[in-house]
C-alpha cells in the first residue's frame, strides 16, 4: 500500500505542474524612490523547510529577482523600458557556522553571519536596489513587475541530472505589480 | 466477402491510428510546454542533455499513455468480444492472459525484490552512524577553531596587559622585542598594537610569513576594542584563514580606560585547513545527500517502475501479437470449418506462415480443395445416377405399362420364388391383388389348384432339364372358367447363374371360343348347305307319296304315321338346318344411337302378352344414357336369353330384366335373371343346350352379337336359384 502510494506520488509529481506544489511565496513590501529609481522588496515564506534545510546543509542557493519596467499605454500595449536582475546567494559554511551572503544587486556585496533570521533577510529583502538607467517621464504611468524564484539549487552533477524535474526546494512567485508616476 | 471485411478491417485501424495520433500531438505538445517551463532544467544542464531527457520523458510518458490506453481497450475488446461470443476470443484471452501473467508476475516481483533491495541499501547506508562520526569531526574542528581563537584572543589579552605595564611607544625596543618574542613563541603570524586614536604602533611578523601578503586587521575589530571589548574572529583570506584576537589595552591608572588595541594573528596551517574543508566537505555531502534520500528512492522506483512498464507493455503486445498469430488462423480455420460444413467449400484461407499454423491452414485449404473435387465428382456421379435411375425408371414404367396393357399376364419369382412383378392381367387370372402379391412366396398368393399344376410344371421342367415349359390349364375363377396358356421360362444370367422364373399366362378363352365360333360356323355352313339340299325332295316326295297312296290305304295309320313323321322331320330338319344358316351367315353388326331401356321394355312387353303364367318384370335405371348400339341385334339378344329363360323356369316362374349404370366403369349393365334350376359355367358353347328342341345355337349367337359391340357377357347363378346372364356394354359419348 506504502509503495502504491508512492507510486502515486511520483506520478502525480511528474504530471502536475511544478507550481502546483510550491510553497506560496510572494513579493511584498514593495517600496519605489524616485530620482533616482530605486525600488526596495521582500519576498515572504521564501524559506519553506525543505530549502532550510538545504541551505543548512550547506547547498549553495540563490534567490533570482527579476523586475521589469513598463510605461503603461491605455490605448496600446505597454511599452518595455527594461528588466532588471538581480541574486542573492547563500553557502552556509559548516566550518565555521556562518551564512557567506553574496548579494549581486549591480555591485556585489558579501556578509557573513552566524544568525539564521539575519541571513533569511539578506536574501529575502532587496534595499534600495538602484533601476538604472531608467528615464521617466513625469506624469506618464509606470508599472513596475517584480518577480522572484529560487535559482536551481546547485545539487551535485548527477543529482543535478537526476532531478531536473523534480523541483524539491524550487519556487517562483507570481509577478507583483507595482503602479506609479514620477 | 473475405477480401472486403480485410479492407474494412484495415479501414477501421487506419481510423483507429489516426485518432491515437491527434490524441498524441496535443499531450505531446502539452508535455513540451509544461516541461519547458521548468525553469531549473534551463539552468546548469547543457541544451542537448535537456532535450534528450524530455525526449526521453516524454517517450515514457507516452509509452505509459499508451501502455494504459492499449491495455484497458485490449482490455475492453476482449471483454466485448466474449460477450458477443466471437468466434476465437475465449482462446485470445486464454493466451494473452497466460502470456501476460507469465511476464508480469515475474516482472513485478523482480520489481518488489529490487525496488525493497534498492529501499534497504539507501537506508543502510544512512542507518550507518556516519553522520555521528561526520558531526564528530565537523565539532572537533570547529573546537580547534574555537580553541585557537580563544588561544589567541587570551594572548592578545596577555600581550595588551604587558603593553599596559611596559608602554608600546614606538619607541620602546624592548616592548618590541617581547612581541619578537611571542610571535616566535606561540607561532602567531602577526602581533600588532595599536593606540587609541587607530595609528598602528607596533607591529611584529614571523619571519615565515610573507609580510605583504599579510591583509590587515579589520577595523571594525579594532574599534571594538578600542571599545573595551575584545573579539575573536577567523578571517577567510585567499591564502587560508587567519584566526584573529583582538583586545583593548587598558590605561594603567585607569583600568576602564582604553588606551589601545592588540592584534593577534594566526595562521591556520594549510594542510589542516584542508583536512577540516575535507571534514566540512564530507559532512555537508552527506547531509545533502540524506536530504534527497527519498528522492534518490522516487528516481531508483520511478526507473523501475517504467522499465516494468515498458516491459508488461511490450508482453501484453508481444503476447497479443503472438495470441493473434495462433488465434487469428485458429478462428479463420473455426470460420472454415464452420463454412465448409454449411457447404461452402469456396472457403480459403490466407496465410503467410511458415510454421506448423501454416501447415495445419494449407493442409485446410488442400482438404477443402480436396472435398471440393470430391464433391464436384460426386455431384457429377450423383447426377449420373439421378439420370441413369430416371431412365432406369421410365423404363421400369414403360415395361409395367407394357406390362399392364399386354393382354397375357406376366408374373416373375426370384430363386427364393418372392414374386417380383406381377400385372394386372396375371393378377386377375390368379386371383389376387398386385399390391398383395408383390414381395410374397408365390404359394401365399396362388389358389391350391393353381400351386399344384405350377408345382407340377417345375417339375416337369426339372424332370427334362427344359429351361421353358408350355402348358395349357384351365382356371376357375369366381365367375368363370378360363383357359390359360402358362409359358414359364426359367431366369439365368449371362454366367448361367438362376435368377429365377418368369410366367408368362395367356387367356385362350377367347382364342378358343373363336376358334371354335369359326369351326362351328363352317359346321353349320356345311350342314345346311348339305342337309338343306335333299330336304325339300324328301319332304315334296312324302307329301307326294302322301297325297297319292294315302287314299289307296284308307285305314293304313302306318302309312299316314310315317309320311306325316317324315314332312315334320324334316321341317324341324329345315328349322335346324335354317338356324345353322343364319348362324354361319350372321350379319355384321350396325350401331347406332339407341335407347337400351327402351329396347328391353319392348320386348319384355311382347312376352308378357303371350306368357301369361310366368312374372315378367323389368328394373331399369334411368339414368342410363343413349348408347351405341344395334338395336335388333340386341333385341335378338334379349330374346334368345329371355327364350333361355322361360324354358328354364318352365311352367311357374319369374323372368326379370334389369338395366343399370355403372358409373364407375362407364358401363351399361344387362341382367337377364330366372329363377329355373340355373345352368353350368361353360355355357356359350355352341349347341348347348337344356331344352328339348333347342339347337344350342342361342348363347352362341348372343356371345357373338355382345361381342361384336365391344360388351361382355358372363353368367352366373342367381341366389338362391336360377341363372343371372349379365351383359356389360361400354358407355361412349355419341355424337348424334
Amino acid at each position: 500500500m506504502k509503495r502504491l502510494l508512492s507510486l502515486l506520488f511520483f506520478l502525480a509529481i511528474i504530471i502536475f505542474p511544478a507550481s502546483t506544489i510550491a510553497a506560496e511565496a510572494a513579493i511584498a513590501g514593495v517600496n519605489v524612490d524616485l530620482d533616482p529609481l530605486r525600488v526596495s522588496f521582500e519576498v515572504r515564506d521564501a524559506f519553506t523547510v525543505d530549502i532550510e534545510e538545504a541551505v543548512k546543509s550547506g547547498l549553495p542557493t540563490s534567490f533570482n529577482f527579476i523586475v521589469r519596467l513598463s510605461r503603461v499605454n491605455p490605448v496600446w500595449i505597454d511599452e518595455d523600458i527594461g528588466k532588471w536582475e538581480f541574486r542573492h546567494t547563500v553557502k552556509y559554511d559548516t566550518l565555521k557556522e556562518e551564512y557567506e551572503v553574496r548579494l549581486d544587486e549591480g555591485l556585489i556585496r558579501e556578509a557573513r553571519t552566524k544568525d539564521f533570521e539575519e541571513m533569511k533577510s539578506f536574501m529575502s529583502r532587496g534595499e534600495a536596489i538602484a533601476i538604472t538607467p531608467a528615464h521617466l517621464v513625469p506624469g506618464e504611468v509606470y508599472e513596475l513587475s517584480i518577480k522572484a524564484e529560487l535559482d536551481k539549487t546547485e545539487l551535485p552533477p548527477l543529482l543535478d541530472y537526476m532531478f531536473f524535474f523534480v523541483k524539491l526546494w524550487d519556487f517562483e512567485t507570481d509577478w507583483h505589480v507595482y503602479r506609479f508616476s514620477p | 466477402m473475405k477480401d472486403t471485411q480485410r479492407l474494412d478491417a484495415e479501414q477501421k485501424r487506419r481510423r483507429r491510428e489516426f485518432v491515437i495520433i491527434l490524441v498524441l500531438i496535443p499531450i505531446v505538445a502539452l508535455l513540451t510546454w509544461t516541461e519547458s517551463h521548468i525553469s531549473s532544467i534551463s539552468g546548469g544542464v547543457p541544451v542537448a542533455t535537456n532535450i534528450l531527457l524530455l525526449a526521453l520523458l516524454n517517450v515514457n510518458i507516452i509509452l505509459l499513455i499508451l501502455l494504459i490506453f492499449l491495455v484497458l481497450r485490449n482490455a475492453v475488446k476482449i471483454y466485448m468480444e466474449r460477450r458477443r461470443k466471437v468466434m476465437g476470443s475465449r482462446l485470445m484471452t486464454k493466451l494473452i492472459t497466460s502470456f501476460v501473467t507469465l511476464t508480469i508476475v515475474p516482472t513485478f516481483i523482480l520489481f518488489f525484490v529490487v525496488i525493497g533491495f534498492i529501499n534497504r541499501s539507501i537506508d543502510g547506508w544512512f542507518a550507518i552512524n556516519i553522520e555521528g562520526s561526520l558531526q564528530e569531526s565537523l565539532d572537533l574542528a570547529r573546537n580547534y577553531y574555537n580553541d585557537m581563537n580563544e588561544r589567541v584572543t587570551a594572548s592578545a589579552r596577555s600581550i595588551a596587559i604587558v603593553a599596559s605595564k611596559q608602554g608600546f611607544g614606538a619607541d620602546n625596543d624592548r616592548f618590541r622585542a617581547y612581541l619578537d618574542e611571542r610571535v616566535e613563541e606561540n607561532d602567531f603570524a602577526t602581533v600588532e598594537v595599536y593606540h587609541a586614536d587607530g595609528r598602528r604602533v607596533a607591529y611584529s611578523v614571523a619571519q615565515r610569513v610573507n609580510r605583504t601578503t599579510v591583509p590587515d586587521v579589520d577595523q571594525e575589530a579594532v574599534l571594538k576594542a578600542l571599545r573595551g571589548e575584545a573579539s575573536g574572529f577567523v578571517q577567510t583570506l585567499q591564502v587560508g584563514d587567519v584566526v584573529r584576537g583582538v583586545a583593548p589595552i587598558p590605561s594603567v591608572s585607569n583600568p576602564d580606560k582604553v588606551v589601545g588595541a592588540v592584534a593577534v594573528s594566526y595562521y591556520v596551517p594549510k594542510s589542516l585547513i584542508d583536512k577540516m574543508k575535507e571534514i566540512s566537505a564530507a559532512f555537508e555531502g552527506y547531509k545533502q545527500l540524506k536530504l534527497i534520500k527519498n528522492p534518490v528512492k522516487a528516481k531508483y522506483f520511478t526507473i523501475l517502475l517504467i522499465i516494468t512498464l515498458v516491459i508488461v507493455f511490450f508482453s501484453t503486445w508481444i503476447g497479443r501479437y503472438i495470441a493473434r498469430e495462433i488465434t487469428v488462423p485458429i478462428q479463420e480455420l473455426a470460420e472454415g470449418t464452420h463454412a465448409v460444413a454449411s457447404g461452402n467449400l469456396d472457403f480459403r484461407i490466407k496465410t503467410d506462415s511458415k510454421d506448423e499454423i501454416g501447415l495445419l491452414v494449407n493442409s485446410f485449404n488442400r482438404m477443402t480443395e480436396d472435398l471440393k473435387a470430391g464433391k464436384t465428382k460426386l455431384e457429377d456421379a450423383n447426377l449420373e445416377l439421378r439420370r441413369t435411375n430416371t431412365e432406369l425408371d421410365q423404363r421400369r414404367r414403360y415395361i409395367e405399362i407394357v406390362l399392364g396393357n399386354v393382354p397375357a399376364g406376366v408374373v416373375s419369382i426370384d430363386k427364393l420364388g418372392r414374386i417380383v412383378s406381377i400385372n394386372r392381367v396375371a393378377a386377375e387370372i390368379l386371383g389376387t391383388d398386385e399390391g398383395y402379391a408383390l414381395g410374397k412366396v408365390y404359394k401365399e398368393v396362388l389358389r391350391p389348384e393353381d400351386q399344384e399344376a405350377f408345382r407340377e410344371m417345375i417339375r416337369e421342367m426339372n424332370e427334362m432339364g427344359a429351361e421353358s415349359l408350355e402348358r395349357q390349364i384351365k382356371v376357375a375363377l369366381e365367375d368363370k372358367a378360363m383357359t390359360v396358356l402358362v409359358n414359364l421360362n426359367a431366369l439365368k444370367d449371362e454366367s448361367g447363374s438362376y435368377l429365377g422364373m418368369v410366367a408368362v399366362l395367356d387367356d385362350l378363352t377367347h382364342l378358343l371360343k373363336t376358334q371354335r365360333m369359326f369351326a362351328w360356323k363352317e359346321v353349320a355352313r356345311r350342314i345346311a348347305h348339305e342337309i338343306k339340299n335333299p330336304l325339300t325332295p324328301i319332304k315334296l316326295s312324302a307329301q307326294r307319296l302322301r297325297k297319292k297312296y294315302l287314299d289307296r290305304f284308307p285305314g293304313d295309320e302306318v302309312f299316314d304315321e310315317c309320311t306325316t313323321t317324315i314332312i315334320r322331320q324334316v321341317d324341324e330338319l329345315k328349322t335346324l338346318v335354317n338356324e345353322f344358316s343364319s348362324f354361319a351367315r350372321m350379319p355384321a353388326s350396325n350401331p347406332s344411337p339407341n335407347d337400351l331401356n327402351e329396347i328391353v321394355q319392348e320386348t319384355v312387353s311382347l312376352y308378357k302378352a303371350g306368357q301369361r303364367r310366368i312374372r315378367f318384370d323389368s328394373v331399369l335405371d334411368k339414368r342410363l344414357p343413349v348408347l351405341d348400339i344395334d338395336r335388333d341385334q340386341i333385341k335378338r339378344v334379349l330374346i334368345n336369353l329371355i327364350d333361355n329363360a322361360i324354358a328354364a323356369v318352365g311352367e311357374d316362374g319369374e323372368v326379370r330384366v334389369e338395366t343399370l349404370l355403372v358409373e364407375e366403369l362407364q358401363l351399361a349393365r344387362l341382367e337377364v335373371v330366372d329363377s329355373g334350376a340355373g345352368i353350368p359355367a361353360d355355357v356359350k358353347e355352341p349347341y348347348f343346350s337344356t331344352k328339348r328342341s333347342g339347337t344350342g345355337l342361342g348363347l352362341a349367337i348372343v356371345s357373338n352379337i355382345i361381342a361384336d359391340h365391344n360388351g361382355y357377357i358372363r353368367v352366373k347363378d342367381n341366389m338362391p336359384h336360377g341363372t343371372r346372364f349379365v351383359i356389360e356394354l361400354p358407355v361412349k359419348a355419341i355424337t348424334i
